[in-house]
């Protein structure tokens, strides 16, 4: 669907709406949050950014709903970032000398209509237009069923951008839905179709996931990145529940591609939860599409991991995560990434700490292990996150 | 019905009273507005509302968020006694399942757990009562009867101890043992201010004192509702997310 279509039916739909329900207010929160990043890598480096989130909601009547945020984010410090300091000098050597530019990264202010959706609920329906956080499947760092996101593998569970989509959920008995949704690119045989069947059985949430949609490359090419756009098509499953008190979740996809090899991604994990609250969970993840060696990956392959196309560099992988609370207003945990590969490992431990009701102070550190080729290098440096992040 | 029975005491087994009480603290439905005052050894305080609603007896469970902002609109909802969890977090726009072992965790590092909430008749069904004799609490003359966990069941209590006010079959005292050590007690719930809602008694004050960490919660009823009609369709992933 062109994408002016679906802001044209959003603004008809709250004209339309508006009017009669003129006395109910918009209502507005957010939050504010500083951040300071800094890194160890050859000196000392550091970016501070500020970030304004301002969410705007209201419902019009008991079945329309309006919700929309605006992030204002700006950036000191250290906000130019050169990508070819993260990776190999092997691969940078395989990099045009012309292409170098492409791997310059800027940090820029902006202001951003992050969300902006009209949610309405005619009987069993559940309609979603506009632009709206699209997130699916059971895995905590990966979502090989996810199609629309990445996540950040030292900060998995922040808040993923909006996607300007169609969504449709049709909801039958207590805990079955369909979920259609529809993504206009700039081609309309590039629009992405997503359709996921969610049931329950006994204790297990099942749920089968089909896609249409566009697969994205960045081609190094003697003129710089091209981004190819190419038809995929994707088959998975996403189970998630318990056995014998033990959490248990999957999550698989195939993905097909237009003149491209097909692959697939994988993904198990368990979690278990002491009666001192302790928390632990381990998560594998398999992708055949990557290579199984650090030594065989090529710029295109960095290239695409560092601007957020790959969500991992390597085969397979596992995640480890030890979460406790030592005081009752704070939570410590210890995650891990290892590549089975190279064998080097990624380590970031973090800790949340309530200081008020709506304010809360997170710490999350990043110590890398590798060298040589390994992809948790340590040229990726020492350091961390110190973030204050204040609700209103 | 309740408060008519409770005017007409008479000699009652162990199973009888705990069914009594089981009736009092789980209606057919219910919707209760709860401030949630967390109060920690370090002399910390936290607070949070909430809304809560429940159908066939405490067997579905909804609980939402209504303040702080930090976690307003987060949702969980509790099928089947709280042998199925979901959990919703509206800052990623995400439903989880959760695991039931996760319902041992502390509510909001409270004294509470989720399993409080969400156990239904737990207390019939899960323990074997046994009359302890009678007491008083508060100058209120109450049965004392203690409850002892069933073989192969997963409450998180070995046993419980429960101080049952004679006239309106509703706890005054719960106290609460370690799961695997029948002798350690937990933690101690007291429940005061209590006021006839539509007929049935209804605590406006629940303290909840941790031995663990020492930490102390106070729930404070806003308002509740009982007998209320309430949709299946609440109790769904969907409603989860409606805001």
């Amino acid at each position: 669907m062109p994408r002016y279509l679906m802001i044209f039916l959003i603004f008809l739909i709250a004209i339309t709406c508006l009017p009669a329900q003129q006395n109910q207010s918009l209502t507005f929160s957010g939050y504010f949050e500083p951040q300071w990043f800094f890194l160890w890598t050859n000196e000392p480096e550091q970016m501070i950014s500020s970030k304004l989130r301002l969410n705007g909601e209201k419902k019009l009547t008991p079945s329309i709903y309006f919700y929309a945020n605006v992030n204002f984010i700006t950036y000191h410090g250290k906000i130019h970032w050169d990508w070819t300091s993260f990776i190999p000098p092997s691969v940078i050597s395989a990099i045009a000398p012309e292409n170098l530019q492409y791997w310059q990264f800027y940090y820029q202010d902006q202001i951003l209509l992050d969300n902006a959706y009209l949610q309405l609920f005619p009987g069993k329906w559940r309609i979603t237009i506009g632009k709206q956080q699209l997130t699916f499947g059971s895995g905590y760092v990966w979502n090989p069923t996810d199609i629309f996101n990445r996540k950040d593998l030292n900060d998995p569970t922040y808040e993923q951008p909006g996607q300007n989509a169609l969504r449709l959920d049709y909801n039958h008995g207590t805990n079955s839905r369909i979920t259609l949704v529809f993504q206009p690119h700039e081609k309309f045989e590039h629009t992405t179709v997503f359709v996921r069947g969610k049931t329950t059985w006994k204790h297990f949430d099942i749920a089968v996931v089909g896609a249409l949609t566009p697969w994205e490359k960045n081609i190094g090419t003697p003129a710089g990145w091209e981004k190819i756009l190419t038809g995929s098509r994707l088959v998975g499953l996403d189970l998630n529940g318990e056995v014998k008190g033990i959490g248990i979740y999957t999550e698989g996809a195939f993905r097909f591609r237009d003149n491209d090899r097909d692959y697939m991604e994988w993904l198990a994990g368990l979690d278990y939860t002491f009666d001192n609250g302790m928390m632990i969970m381990i998560e594998y993840y398999r992708n055949t599409l990557l290579p199984s060696s650090s030594s065989r990956l090529s710029p295109d392959d960095w290239f695409s991991y560092l601007s957020g196309e790959y969500k991992t560099l390597l085969r397979d992988q596992i995640f480890t995560m030890l979460v406790i609370s030592p005081f009752p207003s704070s939570v410590l945990s210890l995650s891990q990434i290892f590549d089975f590969h190279g064998r080097s490992m990624a380590f970031f431990p973090s800790l949340e700490y309530t200081i008020h009701d709506d304010l809360i102070l997170t710490l999350i550190g990043q110590w890398l292990t590798g060298t040589g080729t390994d992809v948790f290098h340590q040229r990726f440096g020492k350091g961390g996150i110190l973030r204050l992040r204040f609700y209103f | 019905m309740v408060l008519q029975e409770a005017l007409y005491p008479q000699l009652l087994t162990a199973d009888e009273i705990i069914r009594k009480a089981d009736e009092v603290m789980n209606p057919a439905t219910s919707f209760s507005k709860v401030r949630f005052v967390n109060k920690l050894a370090s002399g910390e305080v936290r607070t949070f509302e909430y809304a809560m609603w429940s159908k066939d007896r405490g067997d579905k469970v909804l609980l939402r968020y209504t303040a702080p902002r930090r976690v307003e609109g987060q949702a969980i909802l509790l099928l089947n006694r709280g042998d199925d969890i979901w959990m919703y977090f509206p800052r990623t726009d995400r439903i989880r399942k959760m695991a039931t072992h996760a319902k041992k965790q502390k509510f909001e590092g409270s004294g509470f757990t989720y399993e409080d909430f969400g156990s239904g008749n737990a207390f019939v069904e899960k323990f074997h009562a046994t009359l302890l004799g009678e007491e008083e609490r508060n100058g209120t003359a109450c049965y004392r009867i203690q409850l002892d966990r069933k073989p192969q069941t997963d409450i998180s209590y070995s046993r419980l101890i429960l101080w049952i006010d004679k006239k309106l079959f509703i706890p005054l005292e719960i106290r609460y043992f370690d799961e695997h050590d029948p002798n350690r007690l937990k933690k101690i719930l007291k429940l005061q201010d209590i006021q006839i809602i539509q007929g049935i008694p209804t605590a406006g004050l629940m303290i909840m004192k941790s031995l663990e960490d020492n930490t102390e919660t106070r729930m404070e009823l806003i308002s509740a509702e009982y007998n209320l009609p309430i949709p299946d369709d609440l109790f769904t992933e969907n409603a989860l997310r409606r805001k």
